[in-house]
């Protein structure tokens, strides 16, 4: 079954097309929330879960299968949900100086196309990082896992994941503002 | 500023931190229920657009009918909203109360049926929302019981023209042996002129501890009148039109704002329109407005007192109404914020209400 052909089974047949996109990508969205709540809230997990698919069905509309898959759309709107979770409970796992790209830079993402540019930007930039480089920016601006849980994961100094954590933000930076569509 | 953790969302992770393993089975059954649950929860119907408030003290049941003994009509030059009024919503200034109360209509109706009486005050309004004021009056030395859990059994109001609308009663205060009501009311039509009938059955209560309801007062009560107040609702002029869910979905195209309620005209293309109806209108329901004004205060959706979507064919409505006055002098600004991917993401209309 397409994309195209599940989002349409969403919006006809709720019951099936979700039961269908639970047992195919329940597993993934799953371990994103986990990884970003952590192992103390299990029941938190299941309810934002929940939520994070009752929003595929409503926004199911906002679906469009030329601008990507439907597993990415779905883990992203369960990545939404855990920040929702985060944010609501006053956690902020990394703070803003660090999460800020640059002051004063800002990305044009109400437009479609400039968003959609941005997008590929922000990919082939993280996607061309080496490694360990690009597992560590993944681990902790996606999944935003503490520097320290990182550098025991991969066996290093917090300082040496500091260190690759900043030359990943200029190399996007870079590629930003050469490549990218932003606001003045 | 965007911020790296948000800018993030829009990358596309490729499972590079392992394999996932796939939910149980057990599991699979359990979310499924869980979201099928959210779903009948949030499937309000499209028509009539009807929404409850929060704190929501006052439901309808099932049927009876009785006696109706007395009616009588006063008319009032001037419509006053009283302190009930004003303290639920959350104590106003004064100016601005009065200045509600002169666009407002007096109705001074009754009916009283076995000794008690109910009692209309009065409506506020404006195109799309309007307040109607009652009380339920006991015979002199009784008193209502403790706690406020009260449900009239049958309460409906009909407009004339009525189109997609709804409507839901609250309590604003008790005094002695009254209760002081608001029926708020959202209608697709414009109600300004309209006439109602507004009626309801026996008055009961209800005790949470022994989970049952005991009569209060045995009805029904009928009116039947005429919204005749001044609407002051006024339209902010938009530059563009605002596509939140893209070029494809729905565009908002106009904004009008009342001291009670904010109402978005929108509309969708052909095919939006064709393929998922009800799936635009779903999304607007949960569409949040908030309204900011020059001395830094906000009035947004945890101030929502009430909202309504009403669809035909390619127009859609969208009205808000809030516990808060809105003081249309000091408003600067209002944001639309609407969920796209599960993100919120913040629409902003200039407002100069001077020009």
């Amino acid at each position: 079954m397409t994309d195209a052909e599940l989002a349409a089974q969403i919006k006809a047949n709720p019951d099936q097309g979700l039961e269908k996109v639970i047992a195919l990508y329940g597993g993934i969205c799953k371990a994103v929330l986990y990884r970003m709540i952590g192992p103390s809230y299990p029941q938190d997990i299941e309810e934002c879960l929940m939520t994070a698919y009752y929003k595929v069905w409503r926004n199911i509309g906002q679906f469009h299968p030329e601008r990507g898959t439907l597993k990415a759309w779905i883990v992203r709107i369960a990545r939404n949900q855990a920040l929702d979770w985060l944010r609501q409970k006053g956690e902020d796992p990394i703070p803003l100086e660090e999460d800020i790209l640059s002051p004063g830079l800002d990305l044009n993402l109400e437009d479609e196309t400039a968003r959609r540019i941005n997008a590929e930007i922000v990919q082939q930039a993280i996607d061309g990082l080496e490694e360990p480089d690009r597992t560590i920016f993944i681990r902790r601006y996606y999944y935003l896992e503490k520097v320290r849980t990182i550098a025991e994961y991969l066996q290093m100094t917090e300082k040496s994941v500091e260190h690759r954590l900043a030359r990943g933000r200029e190399r996007l930076k870079k590629q930003l503002l050469e490549r990218g569509v932003m606001l003045p | 500023m965007k911020r790296i953790t948000d800018l993030m969302n829009s990358y596309e992770e490729q499972g590079a931190m392992g394999n996932e393993a796939a939910l149980s089975k057990e599991e699979q059954r359990r979310v499924l229920k869980g979201v099928m649950l959210r779903i009948q929860e949030n499937t309000a119907p499209v028509r009539p657009a009807r929404r409850w408030s929060k704190t929501r003290k006052l439901f309808a049941v099932a049927a009876a009918a009785l006696l109706v003994t007395g009616a009588g009509v006063v008319a009032a030059e001037r419509f006053s909203l009283g302190d009930s009024f004003a303290g639920w919503m959350g104590s106003p200034p004064q100016e601005q109360i009065e200045a509600l109360g002169i666009s407002g209509h007096p109705l001074d109706l009754f009916q009283t049926a076995q000794g008690v009486t109910v009692a209309l005050q009065g409506v506020i309004g404006e195109k799309n929302t309007a307040y109607l004021l009652y009380d339920v009056q006991l015979p002199e030395g009784q008193e209502f019981p403790e706690t406020d859990l009260y449900l009239f059994e049958n309460q409906s109001l009909m407009p004339e023209k009525s189109g997609a609308y709804g409507y839901h009663s609250e309590l604003m205060s008790k005094e002695g042996n009254t209760l002081h009501f608001c029926l708020c009311i959202n209608s697709w039509k414009e109600l300004t002129r309209q006439q109602v009938v507004f009626s309801m059955d026996t008055l009961k209560h209800y005790n949470e501890d022994t989970d049952r309801a005991s009569v209060i007062a045995e009805g029904p009560w009928s009116f039947e009148f005429p919204l005749n107040y001044s609407d002051t609702s006024v339209k902010i002029p938009m530059k563009k039109k605002i596509t939140p869910w893209g070029e494809d979905g729905i565009a908002i195209n106009g904004i009008q704002v009342s001291p009670i309620a904010v109402h978005l005209e929108c509309s969708r293309p052909v095919s939006a329109a064709m393929e998922q109806e009800s799936l635009d209108t779903r999304q607007l329901m949960d569409l949040e407005i908030r309204l900011c004004f020059g001395d830094g205060s906000v009035i947004d959706g945890g101030d929502q007192l009430s909202s309504g979507t009403g669809s035909q064919m390619l127009n859609i409505q969208v009205n808000r109404s809030f516990r808060k006055l809105i003081d249309l002098e000091e408003l600067v600004e209002i944001q639309i914020i609407a969920e796209e991917d599960g993100e919120n993401r913040v629409y902003s209309v200039p407002v100069e209400m001077g020009n």
